[in-house]
């Protein structure tokens, strides 16, 4: 990898920096810092308010050597600000000549399960192949939420998406795709999935009810627009 | 019968617009009342993810824009009817700003359904999804995440029934509108 290459992280959270993505984010930046590698990060929501900003932010993303997309899952599929970006970046490069850039996607989800991901990757890679770019591997996670609040390695479940991060990583400075080996490491479940799925399906009331306020806990069930 | 139909059209001129006529008069024919709405027209916020219609207002959004009303008119309606321009085998901008909306008629809560997790229902009765996309030219895997994104939205919605149609060719091409007329519309 020369030091001219330009490495873009797009961070898709509507959430923001105070997200699961931006977390994930966070750790491959300093993997690629660490290596004296310049990359960069862009927090999506900040960027799709205006014409101007969103310009600039595919501009920059159109210009990059790498780029990475790190994204929730939203209704099984991507989250509308980040199509919105996608959007415009076929828009603007469709039927150009393109210089070779590769594209990798990470998309994390609440369920358990990661093959919930699977769609919003598939619909990456579509992205790719129409917009001339190299899809170079993605990456899928379940149990999301469980990431929050902290730097990712403090999670001893999150180290098999660690350790697949870094070989992803290391393939991506050495110019190649990320290999499937890395991609099936990381995308490991954090938890035994039979025993999160039991906890979902049977403590949900819970430790969703831990998170309001004791009024609104009777409501959770309310059906505001029952006719 | 009530339907609600949203068309996730990023142009005025585009032939989901003559599709949504077609529909339209199909459904009220049928005696179906039918609203309306044209997303990139309207006031309407992208999903902030803060779960505020579940923790904070359960079945509100907490965001008061066009997207509550239409959430209120999905969750009181028979027929969901989406259009859309097929965006890299999924749905456009517009339309998946609202899609993303529709998260309060869900509850917070996790059940099983063929063995996966999803979350339950907020309210007893869903509506039937029909979802028609237009791609300007035929292409197999945009179809097939397509209709794959469709029936997992609607095990999300439980919805009763759903039914996925991709259209292709030009903006008046007669065939593509002659082929919409065939679609069965879920009765």
């Amino acid at each position: 990898m020369s030091e001219s290459t330009k490495v873009l992280l797009l961070m898709g959270s509507p959430k923001g920096e105070k997200s699961v993505s931006n977390n994930i984010v966070s750790y491959i930046l300093e993997k690629f810092h660490e290596n004296g590698v310049k990359a960069e990060k862009i927090v999506i929501v900040k960027q799709v308010r205006t014409d101007d900003a969103l310009n600039k932010l595919v501009s920059k993303a159109i210009d990059s050597d790498i780029l990475i997309l790190v994204s929730p899952l939203y209704v099984d599929s991507i989250p509308s600000i980040t199509i919105k970006v996608l959007e415009e970046f076929y828009k603007l490069t469709k039927n150009s000549l393109r210089k070779k850039q590769k594209f990798m996607a990470i998309f994390n989800c609440g369920f358990p399960e990661p093959h919930h991901n699977d769609l919003a990757m598939d619909m990456c890679k579509k992205f790719a192949s129409d917009s001339g770019l190299e899809w170079a591997g993605g990456v899928t996670i379940g149990m999301g939420p469980s990431l929050d609040g902290r730097s990712l390695e403090k999670f001893r479940m999150a180290r098999n998406l660690c350790n697949g991060l870094d070989i992803a990583v290391e393939a991506l400075m050495k110019g190649e795709s990320v290999p499937r080996e890395a991609m099936l490491i990381a995308s490991k479940p954090l938890m035994p999935l039979s025993i999160v799925k039991f906890v979902m399906c049977n403590f949900g009331r819970f430790l969703w009810g831990n998170q309001m306020d004791k009024s609104v806990k009777k409501k959770m069930y309310d059906r505001p627009y029952e006719s | 019968m009530k339907a609600v139909v949203l068309n996730g059209s990023n142009r005025d001129e585009n032939p989901l617009n003559i599709w949504e006529n077609i529909i339209v008069e199909k459904l009220e024919n049928r005696g179906w009342e039918v609203e309306t709405v044209e997303l990139r027209n309207i006031k309407l916020s992208t999903c902030i993810g803060c779960f505020g219609c579940w923790i904070k207002t359960p079945g509100q959004c907490i965001l008061k824009d066009n997207g509550v009303k239409i959430c209120k008119a999905v969750a009181r309606s028979d027929l969901l009817v989406l259009l859309t321009p097929v965006t890299f085998g999924g749905y456009s901008f517009e339309l998946k700003k609202m899609v993303d909306r529709l998260i309060p008629n869900l509850l917070p809560l996790f059940t099983k359904i063929n063995g996966e997790i999803h979350h339950k229902t907020r309210y007893e009765k869903n509506p039937k999804l029909l979802v028609i996309g237009y791609h300007p030219q035929y292409d197999e895997e945009s179809e097939r995440i397509f209709k794959e994104l469709v029936h997992r939205n609607a095990i999300n919605m439980d919805s009763p029934a759903n039914h996925a149609e991709v259209v292709t060719g030009d903006i008046n091409d007669v065939k593509g509108v002659a082929m919409l007329r065939k679609i069965k519309v879920i009765s």
